[in-house]
């Protein structure tokens, strides 16, 4: 109260709020600074990468690692992993997996949060308390690999999908935001004659866009991310997702044992091949992210607060 | 809100899922096994060597040496005239991976030529080599196994009960290949004996080894770039601090050491590979030895004369390879196996690249000369328990078939795939094609092992350089108390290793004082070196080796 008192004393337009009134130079210089540092220090790995997966094999064993200065630009180690099908049809693999998955697990946690937010509904209380309960407890990855194997999804894509379809987090990020919808707007819908499905379609999804594109975002990098499950479960390379194919060539023989010397003749991928398939793996999160950016901050901050 | 859960019964919950975790069985570990030196020869075939006709070796081999083949032979025999296959039934086999993915059955003409060749398919379930180890546990776990799987040595120490499940799961061997039974099977009656021992698990003859080369590591040089800083190479660990003042220059971005060179120095200063006999008759372990502490000293003098790589200095996993091939770094120590990895990968572009093996050497001058000798056998080859006599018999054949040693057409089939096409011989070398590149990967290869040959004569020099070192290595081999029992580390041992390792990487970079070396090594002692002594000691009495 004193501040502000004081500040409208230096004639200052009063009607902004002190963290609204514009910082002095100082802080200013201060925060472009930060900020300045705080984008090198992003963009920085992300441009050593693409100029490293844009240089020669030349160039990478001369510099004896990432590329920092460019030395020529060739697409070679591009045109060498799209003239290969691996990568490609692991391109496709994971598009269609994230695809398929994202809205499959997005219609799940949306129709199982929809039901958890309505007291009374059928098995109400066992069934939150069955998805809490997933917050504490992991089954474990043999009982998972043996449901698998006994549903007979080994090698099917399926096998990528179903366990881990649903995320107790986005459910319950998403029951919160569902419960903060006025319980008035639900009962003019249901006088008006409309059943649940309709008014989760009609009414509490349209006004749930925000937390909706946020978890969809969620399950979205999280498909296009996942390897774990297609190492264990996929035996047919053809059906390897990028992201095992990424780990395969980037992570790859450090150390090699030593137990090979002497048969692998062939030397290991070059740093500008296991670079371009690094980039190749970014772009759709950079293409997507500004997408949902608008919903991003607004949907979790919704679903963190309330409930 | 009636119908949520409270905070109190959330936190219960929690509290619920502690209490259960708390109570779930310890992680059972391997206790370790070992079978007697008498016992093994019962289990193991009786080797016989596999003579190619016509192929004699221009170097000659020896029980360390492998046998030199300065030129390419005109031409490959046939060593298994009959297709190995015959039930007309798909194999199922899983192998680790380490580098590029290759096409899938149906898409590699690799597979297809190498099935033809085999009178049958092998469907290959082929795995990351980095999580090989995560993927073994869950199918042993789960006991889904595949008809042969292929499962590295460093894996299997890390792998709780491996030996139970490996005799639950995995086909006991020596009723097809004990003694002379191995008969039928030319090619893994050809391998090393002290390999094939090291297939026992629990006294059960189970895996098929992957034969290692005898000495795990060397030290290697920029040999061109000492050349042209009118500099020798090191005959002892003294004339390292020497050479490290003369190449370490950050100006020019060059510095003399890379990493790894704490090994090579534990060996020059005479500590063993891992235990060794005392006078009063008991055991002692390497970390507990004073020429390991020496070796540990003489690391932080490096270090902090600043003469080790930044990269290194920075992360003690941080690739050499890059930056010793950039120049950047000149003397590391490496696995044999990347001598002719480096050649092939920086050539191409630095047609003066010299990478040379550092003749073996002790800490001072004149001191004792000692190698390390490796473990005979580094991965294992199981076959699937209860598929009856005669596809037991099939996949031996399978892996007799794939155990083709150099100068046979197997041997070239499997790893260069097919003439013309995934290569082609150039002046007696051999040029792998595009197709080649994209199809061949490590797999039918992991069927089986093969005892080495020095034979990658597409390096001008190399043959006869390895095999002039592997000469001097082999005369000053050091002895292992254990040699020819079969000693499953046991996994509590094996798990200490990094941790203590990790500390002494932290006594090099300064992070931790030189004194604290005695305390690390006590630490040890306490959690599990003492009790992993005993039994060895227990070992090593049983077979009078104390």
């Amino acid at each position: 109260m004193t501040v502000l008192t004081s500040r409208r004393r230096t004639g200052r337009p009063a009607r902004l709020a002190p963290w609204e009134e514009r910082p002095s130079p100082a802080a200013q210089l201060g925060k472009g600074t930060l900020v300045t540092l705080i984008v090198v220090a992003v963009l920085g790995p992300l441009y050593t990468i693409v100029l490293t997966s844009l240089s020669s094999s030349a160039t990478v064993n001369r510099v004896g690692g990432l590329v920092l200065v460019p030395d020529g630009i060739t697409f070679e180690a591009y045109r060498q992993i799209f003239s290969d099908t691996v990568v490609s049809r692991a391109v496709l693999v994971s598009t269609g997996v994230t695809v398929a998955g994202t809205l499959i697990s997005t219609g799940v946690s949306v129709l199982g949060a929809y039901s958890l937010s309505r007291p009374g509904s059928f098995l109400h209380r066992p069934l939150l308390f069955s998805v809490l309960l997933m917050f504490v407890f992991f089954p474990g990855i043999i009982p998972v690999y043996l449901m698998v194997s006994g549903l007979g999804l080994k090698d099917s894509y399926w096998s990528l999908i179903l366990p881990t379809a649903v995320s107790a987090f986005n459910v319950v990020v998403l029951r919160s935001f569902f419960m903060n919808i006025p319980g008035e707007i639900l009962d003019s819908a249901r006088i008006d004659g409309a059943g649940e499905f309709r008014i989760l379609w009609r009414i509490v999804l349209p006004m749930s866009r925000a937390v909706t594109a946020v978890v969809a975002m969620f399950y979205a990098v999280g498909y296009w991310n996942a390897w774990f499950n297609a190492m264990l479960y996929i035996d047919d390379t053809r059906k390897w997702p990028l992201a095992l194919i990424l780990r395969q060539y980037v992570v790859d023989s450090n150390p090699l044992p030593s137990a090979t010397a002497g048969v692998t003749g062939d030397a290991p991928p070059t740093l500008a091949i296991k670079m371009a398939i690094v980039v190749i793996a970014v772009v759709p999160a950079l293409i997507i992210y500004p997408l949902v950016q608008r919903h991003f901050t607004k949907g979790v901050i919704v679903g963190a607060i309330k409930g | 809100m009636p119908t949520t859960t409270t905070r109190r019964g959330f936190l219960g919950l929690v509290g619920a899922s502690v209490l259960v975790a708390g109570c779930a069985e310890k992680k059972a570990t391997s206790k370790g096994t070992a079978v007697a030196a008498d016992k093994l020869k019962s289990l193991v075939p009786t080797r016989i060597p596999f003579e190619i006709p016509g192929l004699k070796p221009d170097l000659p081999g020896s029980e360390f040496v492998a046998p030199g083949f300065l030129t390419r032979p005109a031409t490959m025999v046939q060593a298994v005239t009959a297709k190995p296959l015959t039930s007309g039934k798909e194999v199922t086999a899983m192998t680790p991976l380490w580098g590029t993915v290759p096409p899938g059955l149906g898409d590699n003409s690799y597979y297809d030529a190498v099935n033809e060749r085999l009178g049958g398919t092998v469907r290959f379930n082929i795995s990351d080599g980095n999580t090989y180890g995560q993927k073994v546990s869950t199918l042993l776990a789960s006991g889904d196994v595949p008809e042969m799987m292929q499962i590295p040595g460093w894996e299997i120490i890390t792998i709780a009960r491996f030996t139970e499940a490996a005799n639950k799961l995995f086909a006991d061997l020596s009723p097809y290949l004990a003694g002379d039974k191995a008969k039928e099977f030319p090619l893994l009656a050809n391998y090393d004996t002290a390999a094939w021992q090291y297939g026992v698990f629990g006294g059960v003859l189970q895996g098929i080894p992957w034969q290692n080369e005898p000495f795990p590591f060397a030290t290697f040089v920029r040999q061109d770039i000492l050349e042209e800083l009118g500099l020798e190479q090191p005959r002892s660990g003294d004339d390292l601090v020497p050479l490290g003042k003369a190449i370490t220059d950050a100006k020019k971005k060059r510095w003399a050491f890379g990493g790894g060179m704490e090994q090579e120095m534990q060996r020059a200063f005479g500590a063993p590979r891992e235990w060794r006999k005392k006078s009063d008759g008991t055991l002692e372990y390497k970390y507990e030895t004073a020429e390991f502490a020496a070796s540990v000293e003489f690391m932080v003098k490096l270090f902090e004369a600043g003469y080790v790589h930044p990269d290194i200095v920075a992360n003690k996993d941080a690739d050499n390879k890059g930056i010793f091939g950039s120049g950047q770094m000149i003397i590391y120590r490496d696995g044999p196996g990347a001598w002719h990895e480096a050649l092939g990968r920086f050539l191409p572009d630095n047609p003066k690249f010299d990478m040379q093996a550092v003749d073996p050497y002790p800490a001072k001058p004149g001191g004792k000369t000692i190698m390390w000798r490796n473990e005979p056998a580094g991965m294992f080859c199981f076959i699937k328990k209860g598929l009856g006599e005669a596809r037991t018999r099939e996949l031996l054949a399978l892996a007799n078939w794939c155990s083709g040693p150099f100068g046979t057409q197997e041997y070239e089939l499997v790893n260069n795939g097919v003439e013309g096409k995934h290569y082609d011989v150039e002046d007696g070398k051999v040029k792998q094609t595009a197709l080649g590149r994209k199809e061949i990967a490590p797999t039918y290869m992991f069927l089986s092992g093969r005892p080495p040959a020095n034979s990658m004569s597409q390096y001008d020099g190399l043959v006869q350089a390895q095999h002039d070192w592997q000469t001097k290595a082999a005369a000053v081999l050091d002895n292992d108390p254990f040699v020819g029992i079969r000693v499953e580390t046991p996994s509590k041992m094996a798990g200490l290793a990094t941790p203590t390792e990790d500390k002494m990487n932290e006594v090099f970079r300064g992070k931790r004082p030189l004194s604290e070396w005695p305390k690390i090594v006590k630490e040890w002692q306490d959690q599990g070196g003492n009790e992993a002594r005993e039994f060895y000691m227990k070992v090593a009495r049983e077979n009078g080796r104390l």
